[in-house]
């Protein structure tokens, strides 16, 4: 069978939460249709979320 | 979540535990715990080890057996100071009440029931574990902590296993991390990074508890106690930016640079990988194609990446990739910004690929572009799901994007042994790429000038491409030369240090100890010279050693093996299988 078809228009991905993690958690959300942010959102950039992770892991 | 409230949400984002666990382990409430319970203690007094001539060592892995006799003291005492299973029914009362899924086992508790064991209340080492949760045969999961010898237990007591009369093992407490089945058995990594952080905040966390103990115990001040920790991650990827920018090598990186008033220096260990032949890596410059084999049967989606080369300024447009295969001319994407998903119809309209496009700030200087193109499997896994053509596809780097050399990564997209999971993995097709020599020996590196885009150089495992983490490559003990399946630093580096796990060349495998006390299977592989390079670290560590880089650590080994990059003596070659 042949397609026809090209790529679509690209779309914005998704921010923040557990789909910013990775172009392959947001494939498996979209897959599953699971929504796309978790309760909780991380820090967008990554810095200040490395910032964050490491404050935490030293700090009680 | 896991220690101070204010880490609670962001835990809880980054493990996502609805998606990684089964739902009768997830904590619907998690909540800050006491640094030190004595309902919980993480050890009994006694077994405390030396605030001046320990060393604790953290395994991140699947299953580990924590009621093995190598991980005790006599019979009945455990040198397990904590271990949490993260896919267990959560036990509200149990002391892990501040994790966002699982449960953890103190070493106190466990040897309770050691001591139940030894006095015929529990029959059997299994009993324990059924026990603990760890075994539940009633739960709809893969039950690899049943499994006779499974990695985390070769692993694990390859780190950190004595006997139970040596009396250094008292001072080598252990703190581990079951992963979730579901977690091991992708090995596409989709949710790992995020857990992974997780576990190591974990093992971070109850050492510097464990510290806290030492301290309370024998009444010193605070803080006094700074035991070090050498933390073991036998895992990996086959494909990533290999620069270390990726998340998790950053904050392994963060991990191993910070100086903790509380805790001593974390050191953290991991395998070279095992996928130099496998033709999962090439490098193309814009507008070659390159053959993409995709196998039929595979009922996984199928990822590559495609890492663009290190520009100073972000593009002005960002780069595209061209992909054809069977029955379909080629199709350009159209990406007019990074951050943007582009998706690939079939004739019904159903979305057959989708391609991700980023833009990655460097550890140093610089961005790089990266395009993920994840296409669905050969074989729908239901009726009417969507599925691509199994065959020989094509992928280039479109005209128009940034000149350089792109790097291509496939991620490794098969089977772990006892992990029902229906995958099968595709390779790059170079009909320049020679694997094996006219005489039928394999061709261990990349001939220079050689004119073929896959490659082996630069196949390193994807975790371990930060600056500080030490790398562990397999020699085999007949030569003493890198093993043909080990990954490559650069081009001919088999790893920072050196572990002789086969027998020979073309004899590979090591006799390591099973789940059962007493048990014992042959395995191979760079998961095996991590802990043996842990359990040399942790034993240099707890007699004084503070090497503070990765060079530092390559010279301490240097200094006790041989060669370079330096073989460390053991573990022994089996005089017969």
């Amino acid at each position: 069978m042949e397609l026809t078809s090209g790529w679509a228009d690209p779309e914005p991905m998704a921010e923040g939460g557990i789909a910013g993690l990775s172009p392959y958690l947001q494939d498996r959300l979209e897959r599953e249709a699971i929504p796309k942010s978790g309760k909780d959102a991380l820090p967008p950039e990554q810095d200040r979320l490395l910032d964050q992770l490491l404050s935490a892991a030293f700090r009680e | 979540m896991i220690g101070g409230a204010d880490l609670q949400a962001m835990t809880a984002a980054l493990f996502a535990p609805g998606l990684v666990v089964l739902p009768d382990a997830v904590n619907p409430s998690p909540r800050a715990i006491p640094v030190l319970d004595p309902a919980h203690l993480l050890m009994d007094a006694a077994d405390l080890p030396d605030p001046e001539g320990g060393c604790i060592t953290g395994v991140i892995d699947d299953a580990i057996p924590f009621a093995h006799e190598r991980f005790r003291v006599g019979d009945r005492r455990s040198r397990v100071a904590s271990l949490w299973a993260m896919d267990a029914a959560h036990d509200p009362a149990g002391p892990g009440r501040d994790l966002p899924a699982g449960i953890e086992l103190r070493g106190a508790r466990i040897s309770h029931w050691l001591r139940d064991l030894a006095q015929g209340r529990i029959a059997t080492e299994d009993g324990i574990y059924r026990a603990a949760g760890i075994v539940d045969m009633n739960r709809q999961t893969t039950h690899s902590a049943a499994f006779a010898a499974g990695h985390g237990a070769a692993v694990s007591l390859l780190a950190a296993g004595m006997a139970p009369d040596d009396p250094r093992g008292r001072n080598i407490p252990l703190i581990g991390v079951n992963l979730p089945p579901r977690i091991l058995a992708d090995t596409t990594g989709t949710l790992a990074p995020g857990v992974m952080i997780a576990a190591v905040l974990f093992v971070l966390t109850r050492a510097r508890r464990l510290c806290r103990q030492v301290e309370s115990h024998r009444g010193l001040p605070a803080n006094s106690v700074r035991l070090p920790v050498v933390l073991n991650i036998s895992l990996g990827l086959t494909a990533g930016p290999r620069d270390g920018s990726s998340l998790i090598e950053r904050f392994l990186d963060a991990v191993s640079g910070h100086v903790a008033p509380d805790l001593g220096p974390v050191r953290i260990v991991l395998p070279s990988g095992n996928h130099r032949m496998a033709r999962l890596r090439a490098t193309l410059p814009v507008g070659r194609r390159l053959e993409w084999n995709l196998p039929p049967d595979d009922r996984t989606v199928t990822p590559l990446e495609i890492w663009g080369p290190v520009l100073a300024a972000p593009p002005a447009s960002p780069m595209q990739i061209t992909l054809d295969g069977p029955g379909m001319i080629a199709r350009t994407t159209g990406f007019t910004a990074h951050g943007q998903v582009a998706r690939l119809h079939d004739n019904r309209g159903d979305v057959i690929a989708r391609a991700y496009c980023t833009l990655t700030a460097q550890v140093g200087p610089g961005w790089r572009e990266c395009v993920t193109v994840i296409l669905d499997p050969t074989c729908p896994e239901r009726p009417g799901d969507p599925w691509l053509t199994a065959g020989q596809w094509g992928i280039s780097i479109a005209p128009g994007s940034s000149p350089g050399d792109y790097a291509l990564s496939l991620q490794r997209d098969d089977v772990l042994r006892g992990f029902p999971r229906e995958a099968r993995q595709s390779r790059l097709v170079d009909p320049a790429y020679h694997e094996l020599r006219p005489d039928g020996f394999p061709i261990p590196f990349d001939p220079v000038g050689g004119a073929a885009a896959v490659q082996r150089s630069d196949t390193i495992n994807a975790y371990a491409t930060g600056s500080r983490t030490l790398r562990a490559g397999v020699v085999d003990h007949q030569f003493d030369r890198c093993v043909i399946y080990n990954s490559l630093i650069d081009r001919e580096i088999g790893g920072d240090v050196m572990v002789r796990i086969d027998s020979a060349p073309f004899d590979d495998g090591m006799i390591v100890r099973g789940r059962g006390s007493g048990s014992f299977a042959i395995m191979s592989g760079s998961s095996l010279a991590a802990p043996w390079v842990s359990r040399w670290l942790a034993g240099r560590m707890a007699a004084g050693a503070r090497p503070g880089t990765r060079q530092e650590m390559i010279a301490l080994a240097m200094a006790d093996g041989t060669g370079h990059p330096p073989i460390l003596p053991g573990p022994g070659r089996p005089w017969r299988r």
